[in-house]
Parts: C-alpha cells; structure tokens; sequence
C-alpha cells in the first residue's frame, strides 16, 4: 500500500501521521542538528509523496488533501517542508510549518473518530 | 502548565487503572479477543503517560503544544476504550450477544473471509458501526430478532478489510480501493479542466473541488464496503439498503455544495449496489429492485439534484463496483452467486423473498427462521 514504508491504512492515517509530525517537532527542536533519523526520513518522503501528482500510497493522497486545506499554504510550501527534512536544514520556518501541521493533524483525527462509526 | 500536566497525567493513571479493574475476566470465548485488547491498550496508554511525564524532550517548554496533542490523543484512547469497549464488555447481554457473535462467526466462515472475525455487541445506539482498532463491531440491541437489516453486517465486515493496516491477504482489496481512487482522481481532474478551459461557472469548479475531497476522504470507502457487502451477499444487501432509506429517510440525490460530506447519496449507493449485482449476474432482480427503488422514490419525493450526476457519475460508481469485485475475487472471498449461496446468506436473500412474496405472513416466518437459526448446532 504505501512506498514510504508509512502503513497509516485508510482510518488511522492522520493519528499515525499526527504522532510522526509531533516525534519530528520534538526531535528537530531538540536535536537540530543531527540530520537523518528514520522519523525524519519517514516524514519527508511522506510529504514529497503527497505533493507529487500521482502517489499510489493512500496515505500520501489523503495527506494531500488534508494539506491543500490548509489555510494561506501552497503544496510547493509542504514538499520545501518536505525537501528540508531530507536535508539538514532545520530553521524556524520549518518548525512553524510542522506546528501547523500538526494542528490541521489534530483536527483531521477528530474526524476520522466520528467517519468509523458510519 | 507544569502543575496542569503533572496533576492532569495522574488523574489519567487514576482513570487507566481503573478502567484496567473494569475489564471483567470471566467472560464466554467469544469476548476474549476484547478482552486481551482493551488489556493492551491501557499499558500502552500508561506507557504514553510515563512518556509524556519523563522524557526529557517532551519536558523542553517549546515542547509543550506536542505534550499537550500527546495528551489529547491519550484522553480520547482512554474515552474510546471507557465509553465504547469497556462498557461492552461490563454489559454482555449472555443471550444476544453470545448468538449474534456466533452469527458473525458463521458469516465469515461462509464468505472465507480472511481476518478473524470482529467481537460483536448488541450496545449500539447508531445503527451498525465498527470500531476498526478495537476489533468491534456494535449493533442495536434487538437486531439479532430479525432478519432484513442484518445484511449491514458485511458492509461492516468490509470495513476491517480496509482498515488493516498491514496484513497482505486483504492488500489486493485495498489496492481496488486505491484503483478506484485513481478512476475519481482522474475524472474530476479531468472535469475540472474541462470547466476551467470552457470558463464554465466558478461554483462548479468550487464543487467539484469539494466532491474529489468528500470522494477521497469518506464516500469511497462506503462505496466500497457496500460493493463487497453485495458481492459476498448479494441482492439482500440491496433490499436492506432500500429498507434502511425508506424506514430512516435521507437526501436520497442530495449533492454537498463547497464543503465535505462523510455520507454519500443513498442514490448513489444504491447504484454502486445494482451495478455490482449486475456484474454477478442478478439482472432479474435488478429489475424488481430498481422498481421498488424508483417506487419509493416517487412517494417520497427524491429527485435528483441538477449536479447529481456530475457529483456522482455513473461510469465511476460502475468502476467502483468492478475493482471492488475484483478486490474480492482476489482476496479469495466466496462471490454470491443467483446458483450458490451460502447458509445464512441464502437465509438474508430468502427472508427478502418472503417479505415481498408474502408481507402478511412475512413476520411469523422471520421469527421462525431465526428461532431455528439461533438453536440449531453450529
């Protein structure tokens, strides 16, 4: 199902990717300067996945559309988010990116809680 | 809020082992797989609490808005567990619920369906649902009394297949799933192009933005477990679709307009259904559903909406019945067929017979037939 190795499946999608965002937030604040960690690599691709036209990870294309309706943010915003957590470039931007992201994660979860019991 | 934390995270303990005591242990076979779940759930729950109190990362103040999300997550795992799980458990009824976990045993059985069947409680308040990450599934309290509304159960089923998360025997249903997104992706993108070339209405386009979105995140997912609900069922699946919009009402052609919808028109539904029953070769009783379908229709009032069919094209619902055939052809689940059924699924498609064959003496052969269905040997 999914080509970054993230198995959020159709229901858990945006509370496994809201604990990833939040690992990351916690990692790059604390350790901005170690680069590559599996969390970080996860996320990345996760994101550059979901920014590209035709992922076929679900997961991807259902991030896709969490952060296309995210107010005042392109895609080209979250796939330089993306870019950045592949590299080592941490900076505030970055950080007020992820935090946001998290937000709109949060918000998704409360959601998908109410769409399993249909 | 150090002292909101650490106070907050010791009521949370509090509420964990509690709720740990709650879980009764004396319970029949069918409850055991609840039981070991709900018991896995509150340690990793206390886990998380010792994480989001110790860890020296989580304890930075700029971590805090994470520590305050981790804890949100927390308090809603302990709700679901408390509210929805627990309670199921504390309140077996012996009768209803040991029977109606043997009929969802059978089912399973029957349509070889691939993961171990769900645990099943009579609690619910809302119809049908399933709590895929429990592993349950929760029906109204005296539905195992009667016949025409259980075919709901496979739709359920259907929902476990697709909430799995790592298990390749359900994979190729998944990935019908993600077929027949590519189908939606490709034709709305198409569509809205065509809309922005022609300089058609804005609104349109606006819609059509919304309905990809309401496609990809929720109608989907119910299309598809109602395709595989007809495909391992057959026409009762449709008929309790019928029932379900004539007893409750509901926009039957209603077409959400800028923002997300989680349901989509029963009307549409209902075509995923008669499209999939079509592909297995039940064209007689197509016919007489759709009669009945457009019957209903008539007395109710339900015209479609002007957008309806741009919002739910016909070749895409067809699309989703055909990959969801797929899906379930491959995952080696048993089709329905109009010349074999299975046990309790020829039981559901002949209590539809008698219904509209016989509406006067249809009670009485209902109660029957699940008296005998609930005391025979299994």
């Amino acid at each position: 199902m999914s080509d970054t190795g993230l198995h959020a499946g159709l229901y858990e999608y945006a509370r496994v990717l809201a604990e990833l965002v939040d690992d990351v937030l916690l990692e790059v604040r604390a350790k901005p300067q170690e680069t590559m960690s599996a969390n970080r690599t996860r996320l990345g691709e996760m994101l550059l996945a979901s920014t590209s036209k035709h992922s076929p990870d679900l997961s991807a294309r259902l991030l896709a559309m969490t952060l296309e309706d995210i107010p005042g943010f392109k895609l080209g915003d979250w796939r330089e988010v993306g870019r950045s957590l592949l590299s080592d470039t941490v900076d505030h931007l970055l950080v007020a990116r992820l935090e946001r992201l998290a937000r709109a994660l949060e918000q998704e979860q409360l959601d998908a809680a109410s769409r399993i019991r249909d | 809020m150090e002292s909101y934390f650490h106070a907050a995270i010791q009521q949370l303990r509090e509420r964990a082992r509690l709720l740990m005591i709650k879980i009764p242990r004396d319970l029949p076979r069918e409850f055991h797989l609840l039981i070991q779940t709900c018991g896995q759930r509150i340690d990793d729950i206390v886990s998380r609490l010792d994480y989001i109190s110790e860890d020296s990362n989580m304890l930075m103040e700029e971590s805090q808005s994470v520590r305050l999300r981790h804890l949100r997550r927390i308090v809603m795992d302990l709700d679901t567990l408390e509210t929805i799980a627990i309670v199921a458990l504390n309140r077996v009824d012996p009768e209803e619920d040991i029977w109606l976990n043997q009929l969802v045993e059978r089912i399973t059985r029957e349509i070889n369906y691939p993961l171990l069947p769900p645990v099943v409680t009579s609690l619910s308040s809302e119809y049908f649902h399933v709590y895929p990450g429990l592993g349950l599934l929760r029906i109204p309290l005296v539905e195992g009394h009667f016949l025409l509304h259980l075919p709901d159960l496979y739709h359920e089923l259907a929902h476990l297949l697709l909430a799995e998360q790592n298990d390749p025997r359900v994979k190729p249903f998944q990935d019908a799933l993600m077929h027949a997104l590519d189908s939606v992706v490709a034709h709305f993108t198409l569509a809205m192009q065509k809309e922005q070339r022609r300089s058609g209405p804005v609104r349109l386009q606006f819609y059509m933005e919304g309905w990809l979105r309401s496609w990809g995140h929720y109608w989907l997912v119910e299309f598809m477990c109602d395709a595989f609900a007809t495909c391992v069922l057959g026409p009762a699946f449709a008929w309790a679709h019928l029932h379900l919009v004539a007893k409750r009402g509901s926009n039957t052609y209603g077409v959400p307009r800028g923002a997300m919808s989680r349901h989509p028109a029963d009307g549409a539904r209902m075509q995923v259904q008669l499209h999939g029953l079509r592909l297995l070769g039940f064209s007689s009783e197509v016919g007489e559903i759709e009669r009945r379908w457009d019957e209903l229709g008539a007395i109710s009032n339900a015209q479609p909406d002007p957008d309806y069919r741009q919002c739910y094209p016909d070749d895409i619902l067809k699309a989703v019945a055909e990959a969801a055939l797929e899906g379930v052809r491959l995952i080696g689940c048993r089709v329905a067929s109009a010349e074999a059924a299975s046990y309790i699924g020829s039981v559901m498609n002949e209590a539809w017979g008698v219904f509209w064959r016989d509406p006067i003496g249809y009670s009485g052969w209902e109660k029957e037939t699940v008296r005998r269905l609930r005391t025979e040997p299994r």
